[in-house]
């Protein structure tokens, strides 16, 4: 165990840059810290596979009250709110828990007949020595469907790393398992989007419209298939800029194919990241296509929210997203014609922060690392 | 039966032992563990009370862990008493320190020993991950709150202690207060969440801004009052302490409130005031005026196994409503004695709905009833998408009153609709899993 939580620190700092590795692989603060653990990000990232079954094997503190708490939305079913537990007890950490943790999964199998399983390790069950890899591989005999193990006892860091364990799950053991029934010259896969409040929804008429087939997406709305063939995509758009780069990664390493780090918030975002999808997929006709189409929406969306920046203007606004967004929201804002006086940077990936930093340059605006409910109330009065 | 869980409903007893923590005035719950733990009970519990809630974590990280040392509880203490000063803290295990075996209160000596200068009273509060639920937690710290609390006599005999449990509402503990001030008695309440998540507040905490005041030197009260059983064993701890004690059930419904009033009138030799006999009458009234709806219906409860109790007096003893299944949290004696009573997960409660006309649950019973089109009251922990539900009100007359007329016009609208059903002259379409 000591020695798979340290390598995994080795291989994170000899890869990242030395800014990367400060904000990737920060240690909690303790009595300063709050942020969820690995486990909470491994479940975010998969959990809306929704046709496959999520079991942590944990003591109820880890699911007893944060399941069906996530704003995801999904076609495909029920599963995503469901939280199932081993409900591990004082004898299981003695006697061990392979055991339960094997039933548990075979018997949620008769029950709910998913397509998939994936089985969480958490901060008890990895203390205690546990190899997950191993029980995994012994209930895939049973229950003959694929059970995948998530390495992500909380311990181990915080939300984003888990959201990065749950990349290397699915990269390691989900995706490459299958073969769609047939593939297109305009196969890309949205990599991040998690369909929150079902926001892609928003997202793939435009994609239908343009006539570019979202093979996969990952994992908004998804389901265990369409994951498992993803390597068949000619184009990864990474959407949550922090959480999965690291998965586009590997996979252009692996399969060649090409991503890039965009965004649906705001008109000239989503612009550019269709037209990004254009260039990577390389065909003259679909380019010209989306050139055409962007202009149109863009027009369109500028008359409408003609009333509104009107309505808007003058109006200053801070923003303190607590999540990754805060770089697009920036922009999203500015183009309903607020006048934007700052921004959080918890949780941006250095690079968002180097572009807030050059659009506010030369202006007096605030860059907040870390605030708390009177930090933002002094602004508020300030202002 | 089943060992693992299907949408639990069991919550775990260090989110039991938080929540007691927080009805402290001035202090900051500490949990030594991962931070996610903490993060995730930080985020259900904003969703249940809409307030701040202040709360922090030792941050245990995975070299520490594997090394077992001890600095990051030492830095996350000092961490936390430099950055908010509270008078108290609540020191809180989750499962890593339980496995290691941490001692936590050598922990706390040691802490005091290198930081001389600290004054803040710091609680080590030993729950289980394992073991028991949110109400064992959440009386296990008083246990451990009370044990450090020395009483000394005073003349004053107004004082009186009541012990709070798991899922009394802010609303609640208002009310009771209400009704024992009327007695000309001085009620306080240990914990109590009503003065630190209750609302109410305009301005910006890092630590509770009020509740229980805790000082290891207090007035001793003329009485202490349990409220539900899971108090019993602080009631048991203040008794070892010389103070008198009474225990009573989850005050829903008109005997045990009965019950309440009566030795409340008795011990402070004063008839009931005229507002408390009037509810009452109205609540007698209203039962009278809403039972014909309870003809043939079933509730499906799953609850704490405090709230249980309270609610079968209540709508099974008192009202005459079938319980179809009562789910709770683990099994009490006092409960094996009730047959519909199971220990299980919401999973359970899933087998009955066909045969149910109304649930009773948290937030997340909404999984049923949106699959099994039956109507949804909500009630325990978490309530994350009703406003207002903290202050809401089950206790005392005016509580089952309350209740009593949520659940009777549900019902009665239930008849309304299935009379128009017939050949569906509302010219609605229904569900077809509705059951009816
Ligand atoms: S920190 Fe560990 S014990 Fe706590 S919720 Fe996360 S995985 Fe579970």
């Amino acid at each position: 165990m000591s020695e798979r939580t340290i390598l995994v620190d080795n291989t994170c700092q000899i890869k990242g840059t030395k800014s990367d590795k400060i904000n990737k692989c920060a240690r909690p603060e303790p009595g300063g810290a709050l942020g969820g653990c690995a486990f909470d990000g491994a479940q975010i990232t998969l959990l809306q596979i929704s046709d496959a079954l999520h079991i942590a094997h944990s003591p109820s503190t880890c699911i007893g009250c944060s399941y069906n708490n996530r704003g995801t939305r999904s076609t495909i079913g029920a599963l995503y709110r469901y939280g199932i537990t081993t409900d591990m007890n004082e004898i299981d950490i003695i006697m061990g828990s392979e055991e339960k943790l094997i039933k548990t999964i075979k018997e949620c199998t008769d029950i709910f007949k998913p397509k998939a399983i994936f089985v969480y390790s958490t901060c008890v069950a990895d203390m205690t020595g546990f190899d997950l890899i191993d029980a995994a591989k012994k209930a895939q005999n049973i229950v003959k469907i694929p059970v995948i193990p998530v390495d992500s006892p909380g311990f181990i860091g915080n939300k984003n790393y888990g959201n990065k364990k749950a990349g290397e799950a699915l990269f390691k053991y989900v995706i490459g398992t299958k073969e769609p029934k047939d593939t297109t010259d305009t196969d890309i896969c949205i990599i991040a989007d998690y369909n929150i409040a079902g926001e892609l929804w928003r997202i793939l008429p435009y994609c239908e419209e343009l006539g570019i087939r979202v093979l996969s997406k990952i994992t908004g709305d998804a389901t265990y298939e369409e994951v498992a063939y993803a390597h068949r995509s000619r184009c990864n758009m990474v959407v949550c800029s922090r959480a999965l780069v690291s998965l586009a990664k590997s996979l252009k390493l692996k399969y060649g194919t090409e991503y890039f780090e965009g965004s649906f918030y705001g008109v000239k975002e989503t612009s550019n990241a269709l037209k990004k999808i254009g260039e990577i997929l390389n065909i003259s006709s679909l380019k010209e296509k989306i050139e055409r189409f962007v202009e149109k929406k863009e027009e369109e969306v500028k008359q409408k929210l003609k009333f509104f920046r009107e309505f808007f203007k003058n109006k200053r606004v801070f923003i303190y997203s607590g999540g990754v967004k805060s770089w697009s929201m920036v922009m999203q804002l500015e183009e309903l014609g607020f006048e934007v006086i700052g921004s959080g940077i918890r949780k941006s990936s250095t690079e968002d922060i180097e572009k807030l930093k050059r659009h506010f340059e030369g202006k007096q605006k605030i860059l907040m690392e870390k605030g708390d409910g009177q930090l933002l109330l002094d602004i508020l009065e300030k202002k | 039966m089943k060992s693992y869980q299907i949408n639990p409903l069991k919550k775990s007893a260090v989110l039991g032992a938080t929540l007691a923590s927080l009805g402290l005035k001035n202090t900051i719950p500490v949990h030594h563990g991962s931070q996610g733990c903490t993060a995730f009970i930080k985020n259900i519990m904003t969703q249940h009370f809409r307030e701040i809630i202040p709360m922090q974590t030792t941050a245990i990280y995975n070299i520490a862990l594997v090394l077992g040392d001890y600095n990051e509880l030492v830095k996350g203490l000092s961490n936390v008493i430099e950055k908010n000063r509270p008078e108290v803290i609540g020191l809180i295990t989750t499962g890593i320190p339980q496995v290691r075996g941490d001692d936590l209160k050598y922990m706390v000596k040691q802490f005091y020993r290198k930081h001389p200068s600290i004054k803040t009273e710091i609680i080590p509060i030993g729950v289980s991950d394992f073991e028991g639920d949110a109400e064992t937690g959440f009386s296990d710290a008083i246990c451990a709150f009370i044990d450090g609390i020395d009483f000394y006599k005073s003349s004053d005999n107004k004082d009186l202690l009541i012990l709070t449990n798991f899922s009394m509402t802010c609303g609640d503990i208002d009310e009771i207060r209400y009704i024992v001030e009327s007695f000309g008695l001085n009620p306080i309440f240990f914990p109590d969440i009503s003065e630190s998540l209750g609302g109410s507040f305009n301005h910006y905490y890092k630590i509770t801004p009020g509740g229980f005041e805790y000082k290891t030197r207090l007035k001793k009260p003329v009485l202490a009052i349990g409220i539900g059983k899971s108090t019993e064993k602080g009631l048991n701890i203040l008794k070892d302490k010389g103070i008198k004690v009474k225990l009573f059930p989850f005050l829903i419904g008109l005997k045990q409130t009965d019950d309440f009033i009566d030795f409340l009138s008795e011990f402070s030799n004063k008839t009931p005031s005229k507002s408390i006999i009037k509810v009452r009458g109205q609540l007698i009234d209203t039962m009278l005026d809403s039972h014909f709806y309870f003809n043939n219906k079933k509730i499906a409860l799953a609850v704490e196994p405090d709230l249980a109790k309270g609610f079968y007096g209540f709508l099974y003893e008192e009202l005459g409503i079938e319980i179809s299944i009562l789910v709770t949290t683990y099994m009490r004696d006092d409960l094996k004695e009730i047959d519909v009573v199971k220990y299980g997960d919401l999973f359970e409660l899933e087998q009955y709905m066909r045969n149910t006309d109304l649930l009773m649950t948290n937030s997340n019973g909404t999984l049923l009833s949106d699959k099994y089109c039956v109507p949804l009251v909500r009630t325990g922990f978490p309530v994350k998408d009703e406003i207002g539900y903290p202050l809401k009100v089950f206790s005392g007359y005016k509580g089952s009153l309350r209740l009593l007329t949520e659940i009777a016009n549900i019902f009665l609208h239930q008849e309304e609709e299935k009379s128009y059903q017939y050949k569906n002259v509302k010219g609605v379409k229904y569900h077809e899993n509705r059951v009816l």
